[in-house]
C-alpha cells in the first residue's frame, strides 16, 4: 500500500511535467490511411485500444512510450487490405480499396542503469505512394476513404523507461505536402491550332518534407493494469497548384495577346488533434485475459476548408467585331466552413491467451470501435459524405516460441478480419433546386490483413 | 557437433529461415503486385432534376431518324408538344397539306406555320419495344411507336385543332387527358391506358382570363395532384406560368401567386438577370410538371418551362416547390442544346428523368419539328452504343 502510494505521488510529478510537454510540442499527427485503417494486424483486431500497454512495433503508431517496454527486437511487418462497398442513392460508389503493407521494429537498448527504445514504422499503399485530388462540390465523395487513405507513413519514434513504471516516449513523422507548377507560352492558331500553332510548355513539381512530432506516456499502475495516454497535434496537407498562360492567339487578323493565371490553394488532408486515454488490465485471477480500452477526443471542429482557394486572372482583348465576349471577371472558389464536431471515439479491445504450449502459444482477439461521423448531414453546396461506423474486428495470434538456438525469441503470425457498417444516412438539401438534391448514403466495410513478427531476446 | 546433427541443425534453420521469410516474400509480392490501378473520379449524382439534360443518341431510344434522340418517329407529320404520362406517350401532329400556302413571314424561324398542316390531332403511342444492351443486358430502350389518332377537334370552343396533351392516371385505372384548344383547356377521359376518349362536359374547364392584356387563352396544361392542394394544373396564359386549384380534377380556379396584389398573378414573375454578355431572358411559358420524390422521402413539384431569349434562342429552365405554389428556380439553364420548347418531364423508376422537347426539323422544306428525349443525371446512358 505504501508502494503504491508512493507510485502515485511520482505519477503526479511526471504527469504535471508531462502535461507541459505536451503543451509545448509542436503540431503533430500521422495523416494517411493508418489514421482511418489502423496499424499492424494485433492492433487491428483489438480494435486500437492498446495505447495503455502496446509493445510490438505498432507502438510507433498508437504510443510510442511502448517502444521502451519490450525487451527485445522486434521485426514486424503486415498487409491489410479493406474493400469498401458504400452507395449514395443505391448507387454504388466505387470506394477504392484501401490496402497497403506496414513495416515496423523496435528496438530496446540499455544505456547503463536507463532503458531506452528506438522505433520505425512505414505504411506503403500498395495501389500508390501519394493521392492528391479535388472533386467538383457537386460530386458526392465519401471524403475520409477518397484521398486520406492513400498516403505513405513513416515515423521515427524513441521512447525511454524513467522507472519500471513510468515509459514516455516521442516521435517524428514524414509527409509531402505538394506545389506543382505549370507554364504555357507561345501562339495558338484558332482556325487550325493542330499544324500552325507554337507553344511550348514548363512544369515543375515539388514534394516538400513535414516533420511532426508526437509523445505517449504508459503508466503501470499494478501489475494488472496499465494506463496510456497519447496526444498528437492536429495536422494538414495543403496542396498548391500553379497554371500560367502567356501567349498570342493568331489566326483571326492581328495577333491577340492572351495572359491567364491561376493559382489554387487546397488542403488535401486534415488529421484533427486528437488525445487517447487507455487503460488495459489483466486480471490477476485470470491473466490469460487481457480487457483493453481507450477514449480518444478528437478536434475535428478546427477542421479547415477542404473547398480550394482559387485566384484567375483572364487578361484578353479581342478587337471589335469578332463576337468575343471576354467576362470581366471570373470568380474563383472560396473556402466554405466544415462545421464539424467534436468526438469521442471509443474503442475496445478484448485478447485471450486460448492455447499455451512450451512451443506454442494460441490468441484470440475481438475489438470493437464506435465512432460517431464528425460531418454534419449535408444540406448546403459541399457534398463530403460520412455517416457513423461501427466497426468490430476478430484476429487470432499464433506464436512460435522454444526455438533455441535458432531463435532466441520467438515468431508470431497474426490475422485479422474487419468489418465496418457504415450507417445509412439522409442528406436532405435545403434547396429544392440543388444541384444533387437529397442522396442516401451508407453501406458497409469488409477486409483483413496478416502480419509476421520476429522477436528477438 | 556430429555430421547427423549438423545437417539436422541446417535442416531447422532453413526451415525456420523459410519459414520466416516466406509470409515477407508473400506480403511483398501481394503488394507490388496490385500497384497502380487506376480508378476514375465520383460519377455526377443527381436526385434534384434540374438538370444539365443530355439530349438522348439514336441508340438509346430506338428511334434512327434524324435528329437524334427522338421519341418517336414524326415522318411526314408536323409535330409539336409531346408528353408522357399513363405509360403512353401523347402528342399533337398533322400532316402537311398537299399544297402548303407560303410561311408567314413573321413567324421566328424555328416555329411551325400550323396553316401549312392539316389540324392538329393528339395522337397516342405505346412503347416502340426497341431493344438493346447496357451492360450487356438486354434493356427496352426509351422510344415509341407512331401510335394512332385519339382526339380530334369537334366541340365549337375548341377551333379546328386540339393539342398541348398531358394525360394522368387515376386511382381507380381512369386516364384523364388535359388539352388546349382555340378556347381553353380541356378534358378527356378514357376508362384505361388504352381506351377511347369520351370528352368531359361540353366547355372547357379553365378558360380565357380577360383580365391578361394578351388575351389570356390558357393552353400547354400540366396536371399534378398533391394531397394538400387537390390537383394544381399549370398552364401558359401569354404572360407567364400560371396555376390553378381544383378539388376532383375537373374544375379548376385560378390561383394567385402574389396576394399583395389585387390581381391574380403568375407563379413565374421575376426572369434572371443576365450574367455579363449572356442573353436577356423575354418570358416563361410551355411549362410542364411533374410530382418527385426525393431519396428520404420528400415530395416536390418540378415545373419546366420554356424561357425565350433576345438571342433568338430558347432554353429550359426548372423550379422546383413543396406546396406547388412558391416556387425557387435553378439559376442555370437545365436544357438548351438545339434551342428547345414545350418542356416535359418524365420521371422513370431508376430515378433519372428524361425530358421531351421539342426542337426545329425541316420536312421537305417546312419546319416540322420534332420531339426529342434527354436525360438527367447526363452521364447516365441508357443502352451500350453498338
Amino acid at each position: 500500500m505504501v508502494k503504491r502510494t508512493h507510485r502515485l505521488r511520482r505519477l503526479a510529478v511526471y504527469g504535471s511535467a508531462l502535461a507541459c510537454l505536451w503543451l509545448a510540442s509542436a503540431g503533430t499527427a500521422h495523416a494517411n490511411g493508418v489514421d482511418t485503417n489502423g496499424f499492424m494486424s494485433r492492433s487491428v483486431a483489438l480494435g486500437g485500444a492498446v495505447a495503455a500497454d502496446v509493445e510490438d512495433p505498432s507502438a510507433n503508431y498508437y504510443n510510442p512510450a511502448g517502444i521502451a517496454r519490450g525487451e527485445g527486437l522486434r521485426l514486424n511487418v503486415s498487409y491489410s487490405n479493406i474493400n469498401s462497398r458504400l452507395s449514395i442513392n443505391g448507387v454504388d460508389s466505387h470506394v477504392e480499396r484501401m490496402a497497403g503493407v506496414d513495416f515496423g521494429l523496435t528496438a530496446p537498448v540499455q544505456l547503463g542503469p536507463v532503458h531506452f527504445g528506438f522505433g520505425l514504422a512505414l505504411h506503403l499503399p500498395d495501389q500508390r505512394l501519394s493521392r492528391t485530388r479535388s472533386s467538383l462540390v457537386e460530386r458526392p465523395r465519401w471524403e475520409l476513404f477518397d484521398t486520406r487513405a492513400h498516403k505513405v507513413f513513416v515515423s521515427a519514434n524513441v521512447a525511454v523507461r524513467l522507472t519500471h513504471w513510468l515509459l514516455i516516449g516521442g516521435g517524428i513523422t514524414f509527409q509531402s505536402p505538394s506545389v506543382l507548377e505549370l507554364n504555357i507560352r507561345g501562339e495558338a492558331d484558332a482556325l487550325q491550332p493542330e499544324r500552325r500553332s507554337h507553344l511550348e510548355h514548363e512544369f515543375r513539381g515539388d514534394l516538400t518534407s513535414i516533420r511532426y512530432p508526437d509523445v505517449g506516456a504508459q503508466f503501470l499502475l499494478t501489475d494488472d493494469l496499465s494506463l496510456g495516454v497519447t496526444y498528437r497535434g492536429q495536422f494538414e496537407l495543403k496542396n498548391t497548384i500553379r497554371a500560367g498562360v502567356d501567349g498570342v492567339i493568331t489566326g483571326l487578323g492581328d495577333g491577340i495577346p492572351l495572359s491567364f493565371q491561376l493559382e489554387s490553394i487546397s488542403v488535401s488532408t486534415f488529421v484533427p488533434r486528437q488525445l487517447a486515454v487507455g487503460l488495459a488490465w489483466r486480471p490477476e485471477f485470470f491473466d490469460r485475459l487481457r480487457i483493453g480500452f481507450d477514449l480518444v477526443w478528437l478536434d475535428w471542429s478546427a477542421h479547415t476548408s477542404l473547398i480550394p482557394s482559387e485566384d484567375i486572372t483572364l487578361t484578353l482583348e479581342p478587337p471589335p467585331g469578332l463576337g468575343i465576349d471576354v467576362p470581366g471577371e471570373i470568380v474563383g472558389r472560396r473556402p466554405i466552413p466544415m462545421r464539424m464536431k467534436d468526438r469521442f471515439v471509443p474503442r475496445v479491445g478484448v485478447e485471450l491467451r486460448a492455447l499455451e504450449e512450451q512451443r506454442y502459444a494460441l490468441d484470440l482477439r475481438a475489438g470493437y470501435v464506435y465512432e460517431r461521423t464528425p460531418f454534419p448531414a449535408q444540406r448546403g453546396v459541399t457534398n463530403f459524405v460520412d455517416s457513423t461506423r461501427h466497426q468490430l474486428a476478430l484476429g487470432v495470434g499464433l506464436t512460435l516460441q522454444g526455438l533455441e538456438p535458432v531463435l532466441r525469441g520467438g515468431v508470431r503470425f497474426d490475422a485479422h478480419f474487419l468489418y465496418t457498417r457504415v450507417m445509412s444516412r439522409r442528406h436532405i438539401k435545403d434547396s429544392l433546386v440543388d444541384p444533387v438534391g437529397d442522396y442516401i448514403a451508407g453501406g458497409h466495410q469488409l477486409g483483413g490483413g496478416v502480419a509476421v513478427e520476429i522477436a528477438f531476446e | 557437433m556430429t555430421g547427423m546433427k549438423r545437417l539436422r541443425h541446417l535442416q531447422r534453420l532453413s526451415s525456420t529461415a523459410t519459414a520466416g521469410l516466406l509470409p515477407w516474400i508473400l506480403l511483398l509480392a501481394l503488394g507490388c503486385g496490385t500497384l497502380g490501378t487506376e480508378t476514375a473520379f465520383p460519377g455526377a449524382i443527381s436526385s434534384s432534376g434540374v438538370g444539365p439534360f443530355r439530349q438522348l443518341e439514336r441508340y438509346e431510344t430506338g428511334v434512327f431518324r434524324a435528329p437524334s434522340g427522338q421519341s418517336v418517329d414524326s415522318t411526314g407529320l408536323f409535330l409539336e408538344s409531346a408528353s408522357v404520362g399513363a405509360e403512353r406517350l401523347y402528342y399533337a401532329a398533322a400532316p402537311p397539306l398537299a399544297a402548303p400556302p407560303e410561311r408567314d413571314p413573321a413567324l421566328p424561324g424555328d416555329v411551325i406555320d400550323w396553316a401549312q398542316a392539316e389540324p392538329r390531332a393528339i395522337y397516342r403511342a405505346a412503347p416502340g419495344g426497341f431493344t438493346g444492351t447496357r451492360d450487356g443486358e438486354p434493356v427496352v430502350l426509351s422510344g415509341f411507336g407512331v401510335g394512332t389518332r385519339v382526339l380530334e377537334a369537334s366541340a365549337a370552343w375548341e377551333g379546328d385543332a386540339v393539342f398541348d396533351p398531358c394525360a394522368i392516371t387515376l386511382a381507380d385505372g381512369r386516364v384523364r387527358l388535359y388539352y388546349a384548344a382555340a378556347g381553353g383547356i380541356g378534358l378527356a377521359e378514357a376508362s384505361g391506358t388504352d381506351g377511347t376518349f369520351t370528352r368531359v362536359g361540353d366547355a372547357p374547364i379553365l378558360g380565357p382570363d380577360a383580365s391578361i392584356a394578351s388575351g389570356g387563352v390558357p393552353r400547354s396544361p400540366a396536371v399534378v395532384e398533391l394531397e394538400a392542394q387537390g390537383y394544381l394544373l399549370y398552364y401558359d396564359a401569354g404572360d407567364g406560368v400560371r396555376v390553378a386549384r381544383s378539388d376532383d380534377g375537373l374544375a379548376f380556379a385560378p390561383v394567385d401567386a402574389d396576394a399583395a396584389t389585387p390581381a391574380i398573378d403568375p407563379i413565374f414573375t421575376a426572369l434572371l438577370e443576365p450574367r455579363d454578355a449572356d442573353p436577356v431572358e423575354l418570358d416563361a411559358r410551355m411549362p410542364g410538371a411533374t410530382m418527385a420524390t426525393m431519396p428520404g422521402g420528400r415530395r416536390v413539384v418540378r415545373v419546366y418551362f420554356e424561357i425565350p431569349r433576345d438571342d433568338e434562342g430558347r432554353i429550359v429552365s426548372m423550379s422546383a416547390s413543396a406546396d406547388g405554389i412558391t416556387f425557387e428556380r435553378y439559376a442555370r439553364p437545365s436544357f438548351q442544346t438545339a434551342s428547345p420548347g414545350a418542356p416535359r418531364p418524365w420521371l422513370r423508376e431508376d430515378g433519372t428523368t428524361l425530358l421531351l422537347t421539342r426542337i426545329s426539323r425541316q420536312l421537305e422544306g417546312l419546319e416540322a419539328g420534332a420531339s426529342v428525349l434527354s436525360i438527367s443525371p447526363a452521364n447516365h446512358f441508357l443502352a451500350d452504343e453498338p
